[in-house]
Protein backbone atom coordinates (compact mmCIF):
# COMPACT_ATOMS: atom_id res chain seq x y z
CA UNK A 1 0.00 0.00 0.00
CA UNK A 2 2.83 2.67 1.19
CA UNK A 3 4.27 1.94 -2.64
CA UNK A 4 1.54 2.11 -4.01
CA UNK A 5 1.12 5.59 -2.91
CA UNK A 6 4.61 6.52 -3.29
CA UNK A 7 4.29 5.65 -6.96
CA UNK A 8 1.15 7.95 -7.26
CA UNK A 9 2.71 10.22 -5.61
CA UNK A 10 5.58 10.19 -7.79
CA UNK A 11 3.29 9.89 -11.12
CA UNK A 12 1.54 13.09 -9.96
CA UNK A 13 4.82 15.22 -9.63
CA UNK A 14 6.11 14.08 -12.80
CA UNK A 15 2.24 15.33 -14.31
CA UNK A 16 2.97 18.44 -12.42
CA UNK A 17 6.69 19.60 -13.73
CA UNK A 18 5.15 18.26 -17.11
CA UNK A 19 3.33 21.13 -17.07
CA UNK A 20 6.15 23.73 -16.63
CA UNK A 21 8.47 22.03 -18.89
CA UNK A 22 10.48 20.77 -16.79
CA UNK A 23 9.78 17.00 -17.25
CA UNK A 24 8.49 14.69 -20.11
CA UNK A 25 7.78 11.01 -20.02
CA UNK A 26 8.67 9.04 -23.56
CA UNK A 27 7.52 5.75 -24.22
CA UNK A 28 9.00 3.83 -26.90
CA UNK A 29 9.17 0.31 -28.80
CA UNK A 30 12.61 -0.77 -28.04
CA UNK A 31 13.91 -1.12 -31.86
CA UNK A 32 17.14 0.63 -33.80
CA UNK A 33 15.13 3.60 -35.64
CA UNK A 34 12.62 4.26 -32.68
CA UNK A 35 15.45 4.50 -30.61
CA UNK A 36 17.21 7.04 -32.77
CA UNK A 37 13.73 9.03 -33.49
CA UNK A 38 12.97 9.46 -29.61
CA UNK A 39 17.16 10.52 -29.02
CA UNK A 40 16.81 13.20 -31.60
CA UNK A 41 13.02 13.87 -29.61
CA UNK A 42 14.46 13.99 -26.06
CA UNK A 43 17.67 15.94 -27.42
CA UNK A 44 15.28 18.67 -28.50
CA UNK A 45 13.61 18.50 -25.04
CA UNK A 46 16.53 19.13 -23.40
CA UNK A 47 17.87 21.63 -25.17
CA UNK A 48 14.04 23.42 -25.28
CA UNK A 49 14.21 23.38 -21.71
CA UNK A 50 17.49 25.42 -21.66
CA UNK A 51 20.56 23.04 -21.24
CA UNK A 52 23.45 23.82 -23.25
CA UNK A 53 24.97 21.67 -26.02
CA UNK A 54 27.98 20.05 -23.57
CA UNK A 55 25.21 18.57 -21.02
CA UNK A 56 22.52 17.66 -24.49
CA UNK A 57 26.03 16.07 -25.79
CA UNK A 58 26.34 14.62 -22.52
CA UNK A 59 23.10 13.11 -21.98
CA UNK A 60 22.48 11.85 -25.21
CA UNK A 61 25.12 9.58 -24.47
CA UNK A 62 23.99 8.22 -21.90
CA UNK A 63 20.56 7.44 -22.82
CA UNK A 64 21.75 6.26 -26.34
CA UNK A 65 23.50 3.53 -24.04
CA UNK A 66 20.83 2.77 -21.42
CA UNK A 67 18.40 2.72 -24.18
CA UNK A 68 20.42 0.25 -26.48
CA UNK A 69 21.19 -1.80 -23.39
CA UNK A 70 17.68 -2.43 -22.87
CA UNK A 71 16.67 -3.37 -26.20
CA UNK A 72 19.53 -5.60 -26.64
CA UNK A 73 20.16 -7.34 -23.30
CA UNK A 74 16.47 -6.87 -21.83
CA UNK A 75 14.62 -7.69 -24.53
CA UNK A 76 17.00 -9.71 -27.02
CA UNK A 77 16.97 -7.14 -29.75
CA UNK A 78 13.15 -8.76 -30.24
CA UNK A 79 12.03 -5.18 -31.33
CA UNK A 80 8.82 -4.84 -29.60
CA UNK A 81 9.47 -4.70 -26.09
CA UNK A 82 7.97 -1.25 -24.42
CA UNK A 83 10.25 1.43 -22.52
CA UNK A 84 9.43 4.02 -20.47
CA UNK A 85 11.74 6.68 -19.93
CA UNK A 86 10.95 10.17 -17.88
CA UNK A 87 13.37 13.36 -17.94
CA UNK A 88 13.10 15.80 -15.34
CA UNK A 89 15.47 18.84 -14.68
CA UNK A 90 15.94 19.62 -11.09
CA UNK A 91 17.63 22.35 -10.54
CA UNK A 92 21.08 21.71 -11.36
CA UNK A 93 20.61 17.88 -12.16
CA UNK A 94 18.60 15.62 -14.60
CA UNK A 95 16.88 13.07 -13.30
CA UNK A 96 16.19 9.89 -15.63
CA UNK A 97 14.22 7.04 -14.87
CA UNK A 98 13.95 4.07 -17.52
CA UNK A 99 11.49 1.63 -16.91
CA UNK A 100 11.21 -1.63 -19.25
CA UNK A 101 9.75 -5.09 -18.43
CA UNK A 102 12.27 -7.18 -20.37
CA UNK A 103 15.15 -9.58 -18.32
CA UNK A 104 16.56 -8.77 -15.11
CA UNK A 105 20.06 -7.57 -14.80
CA UNK A 106 22.18 -10.60 -14.49
CA UNK A 107 22.61 -11.00 -10.37
CA UNK A 108 20.28 -8.20 -9.95
CA UNK A 109 23.32 -5.84 -10.39
CA UNK A 110 25.17 -3.24 -12.73
CA UNK A 111 27.42 -4.17 -15.09
CA UNK A 112 30.51 -2.69 -13.45
CA UNK A 113 31.72 -1.12 -16.32
CA UNK A 114 35.66 -1.52 -16.72
CA UNK A 115 37.13 0.55 -19.70
CA UNK A 116 38.60 -2.01 -21.97
CA UNK A 117 42.33 -1.57 -20.85
CA UNK A 118 44.79 -0.25 -23.47
CA UNK A 119 48.47 -1.46 -23.58
CA UNK A 120 49.51 2.18 -23.64
CA UNK A 121 52.30 1.15 -25.43
CA UNK A 122 52.66 1.68 -29.75
CA UNK A 123 53.80 -1.46 -30.53
CA UNK A 124 50.78 -2.87 -28.80
CA UNK A 125 48.84 -5.55 -31.67
CA UNK A 126 45.85 -3.56 -33.39
CA UNK A 127 44.69 -7.42 -33.00
CA UNK A 128 44.03 -6.87 -29.13
CA UNK A 129 42.35 -3.33 -29.50
CA UNK A 130 38.60 -3.63 -27.67
CA UNK A 131 35.55 -3.19 -29.87
CA UNK A 132 33.17 -3.16 -27.04
CA UNK A 133 32.96 -3.01 -23.73
CA UNK A 134 32.58 0.81 -23.08
CA UNK A 135 29.25 0.86 -23.13
CA UNK A 136 28.60 0.92 -19.09
CA UNK A 137 31.97 2.86 -18.52
CA UNK A 138 30.54 5.76 -20.71
CA UNK A 139 27.23 5.83 -18.75
CA UNK A 140 29.13 5.17 -15.19
CA UNK A 141 31.93 7.81 -15.96
CA UNK A 142 28.70 10.29 -17.10
CA UNK A 143 26.21 10.16 -14.15
CA UNK A 144 26.59 10.54 -10.28
CA UNK A 145 23.83 8.44 -9.42
CA UNK A 146 23.03 5.57 -10.50
CA UNK A 147 20.15 2.83 -9.18
CA UNK A 148 18.57 -0.27 -10.28
CA UNK A 149 15.37 -1.68 -8.55
CA UNK A 150 13.75 -4.80 -10.02
CA UNK A 151 9.88 -4.41 -9.18
CA UNK A 152 8.02 -7.71 -10.34
CA UNK A 153 8.25 -7.54 -14.20
CA UNK A 154 10.09 -3.97 -14.15
CA UNK A 155 13.56 -3.27 -14.17
CA UNK A 156 13.92 0.50 -13.33
CA UNK A 157 16.63 2.39 -13.71
CA UNK A 158 17.22 5.48 -11.91
CA UNK A 159 19.95 8.01 -13.41
CA UNK A 160 21.34 11.89 -12.65
CA UNK A 161 23.36 14.20 -14.25
CA UNK A 162 24.41 17.27 -13.61
CA UNK A 163 23.23 19.86 -15.69
CA UNK A 164 26.52 22.59 -15.27
CA UNK A 165 29.64 21.20 -16.86
CA UNK A 166 28.25 18.02 -17.69
CA UNK A 167 31.15 16.30 -19.06
CA UNK A 168 34.15 15.29 -16.85
CA UNK A 169 37.57 16.62 -17.74
CA UNK A 170 38.59 14.79 -20.27
CA UNK A 171 41.82 14.08 -21.71
CA UNK A 172 43.68 16.08 -24.77
CA UNK A 173 42.55 15.51 -28.07
CA UNK A 174 45.59 15.17 -29.23
CA UNK A 175 45.04 16.53 -32.69
CA UNK A 176 48.04 15.68 -35.60
CA UNK B 1 25.21 3.71 -44.42
CA UNK B 2 26.80 6.39 -47.15
CA UNK B 3 30.18 6.02 -47.60
CA UNK B 4 31.88 8.32 -50.07
CA UNK B 5 35.65 7.53 -51.25
CA UNK B 6 37.95 9.98 -52.72
CA UNK B 7 41.86 10.70 -53.01
CA UNK B 8 43.28 13.68 -51.64
CA UNK B 9 46.72 13.68 -52.29
CA UNK B 10 48.38 10.06 -51.31
CA UNK B 11 45.74 9.61 -48.99
CA UNK B 12 42.39 8.07 -49.28
CA UNK B 13 39.59 9.96 -47.44
CA UNK B 14 36.46 8.09 -47.04
CA UNK B 15 33.98 10.67 -45.89
CA UNK B 16 30.55 9.10 -43.89
CA UNK B 17 27.47 10.48 -45.07
CA UNK B 18 25.34 10.39 -42.09
CA UNK B 19 24.76 11.90 -39.13
CA UNK B 20 24.90 8.95 -36.86
CA UNK B 21 27.22 6.22 -36.80
CA UNK B 22 25.16 4.17 -34.03
CA UNK B 23 23.89 0.56 -32.94
CA UNK B 24 21.58 -0.19 -35.70
CA UNK B 25 24.33 1.75 -38.19
CA UNK B 26 27.19 -0.86 -37.06
CA UNK B 27 27.38 -3.61 -38.89
CA UNK B 28 26.32 -1.66 -42.20
CA UNK B 29 29.30 0.51 -41.47
CA UNK B 30 31.44 -2.05 -40.57
CA UNK B 31 30.63 -3.79 -44.07
CA UNK B 32 31.07 -0.95 -46.35
CA UNK B 33 34.62 0.11 -44.59
CA UNK B 34 35.64 -3.34 -45.23
CA UNK B 35 34.44 -2.80 -49.36
CA UNK B 36 36.22 0.38 -49.48
CA UNK B 37 39.23 -0.55 -47.69
CA UNK B 38 40.15 -3.65 -48.61
CA UNK B 39 41.94 -2.82 -51.56
CA UNK B 40 43.65 0.44 -51.70
CA UNK B 41 45.76 2.88 -49.86
CA UNK B 42 47.76 2.46 -47.31
CA UNK B 43 46.72 5.74 -45.15
CA UNK B 44 43.03 6.12 -45.30
CA UNK B 45 41.43 9.10 -43.44
CA UNK B 46 38.11 8.61 -42.21
CA UNK B 47 36.40 12.33 -42.54
CA UNK B 48 33.70 11.96 -39.30
CA UNK B 49 32.17 16.02 -40.50
CA UNK B 50 28.65 15.06 -41.08
CA UNK B 51 28.71 12.89 -38.01
CA UNK B 52 27.42 14.37 -35.28
CA UNK B 53 27.24 11.34 -32.88
CA UNK B 54 28.46 8.02 -32.23
CA UNK B 55 27.63 5.49 -29.57
CA UNK B 56 30.00 2.48 -28.24
CA UNK B 57 28.83 0.40 -30.97
CA UNK B 58 29.82 2.84 -33.47
CA UNK B 59 33.35 3.60 -31.58
CA UNK B 60 33.52 -0.39 -31.53
CA UNK B 61 32.87 -0.80 -35.68
CA UNK B 62 35.48 2.05 -36.18
CA UNK B 63 38.08 0.03 -34.41
CA UNK B 64 36.97 -2.61 -36.16
CA UNK B 65 37.71 -0.59 -39.17
CA UNK B 66 41.18 0.05 -37.72
CA UNK B 67 42.16 -3.88 -37.35
CA UNK B 68 40.97 -4.60 -40.61
CA UNK B 69 43.37 -2.09 -42.30
CA UNK B 70 46.19 -4.51 -41.10
CA UNK B 71 49.67 -3.89 -39.96
CA UNK B 72 51.75 -1.34 -42.20
CA UNK B 73 48.23 0.45 -42.95
CA UNK B 74 47.09 3.62 -41.30
CA UNK B 75 43.36 4.85 -40.50
CA UNK B 76 43.33 8.20 -39.43
CA UNK B 77 40.28 10.02 -38.28
CA UNK B 78 39.71 13.88 -39.27
CA UNK B 79 37.02 16.21 -38.71
CA UNK B 80 35.54 15.21 -35.08
CA UNK B 81 32.45 17.03 -34.07
CA UNK B 82 32.11 17.64 -30.32
CA UNK B 83 29.90 14.33 -29.15
CA UNK B 84 32.19 12.27 -31.27
CA UNK B 85 35.42 13.79 -30.01
CA UNK B 86 33.61 13.37 -26.66
CA UNK B 87 33.09 9.56 -26.94
CA UNK B 88 36.83 9.03 -27.91
CA UNK B 89 38.06 10.85 -25.12
CA UNK B 90 36.31 9.55 -22.25
CA UNK B 91 37.45 5.54 -23.44
CA UNK B 92 41.02 7.30 -23.99
CA UNK B 93 40.47 5.75 -27.86
CA UNK B 94 41.49 8.70 -29.38
CA UNK B 95 44.93 7.63 -28.63
CA UNK B 96 44.61 5.00 -30.95
CA UNK B 97 44.28 7.12 -34.18
CA UNK B 98 46.06 10.13 -35.38
CA UNK B 99 43.11 12.99 -35.59
CA UNK B 100 42.74 15.83 -38.07
CA UNK B 101 41.31 19.05 -37.05
CA UNK B 102 40.11 19.29 -40.72
CA UNK B 103 41.04 17.51 -44.06
CA UNK B 104 43.04 20.94 -45.05
CA UNK B 105 45.51 19.41 -42.50
CA UNK B 106 46.73 16.55 -44.67
CA UNK B 107 47.84 18.74 -47.75
CA UNK B 108 50.91 17.66 -48.64
CA UNK B 109 53.63 20.19 -48.60
CA UNK B 110 54.27 21.91 -51.60
CA UNK B 111 57.89 22.09 -52.61
CA UNK B 112 59.22 25.61 -52.41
Amino acid sequence: MARRRATEAAQESLVAAESTGRARLFRLTAAPDIVRATLDDMRGFMSGAGLGDDTCGTAEIVLAEVLNNVAEHAYGMNGTGRIHVSIRLDGSALTIHVTDNGAAFHGLRLPFGQLPLLDGSAAASARDLPEGGFGWFLIRSLTTDLRYERRGQTNHLVLRLRTTRATPPLPPLDLA
Amino acid sequence: MDLCSTRHGPFHVITVDAPRIDAGHAIAFKDAMRSLTTDGGDHVVLDLGQVRFIDSSGLGAIVAALKHMGPGRRLDLACLTPDVAKVFQLTRMNSIFTIHQSLDDLAPRQAG
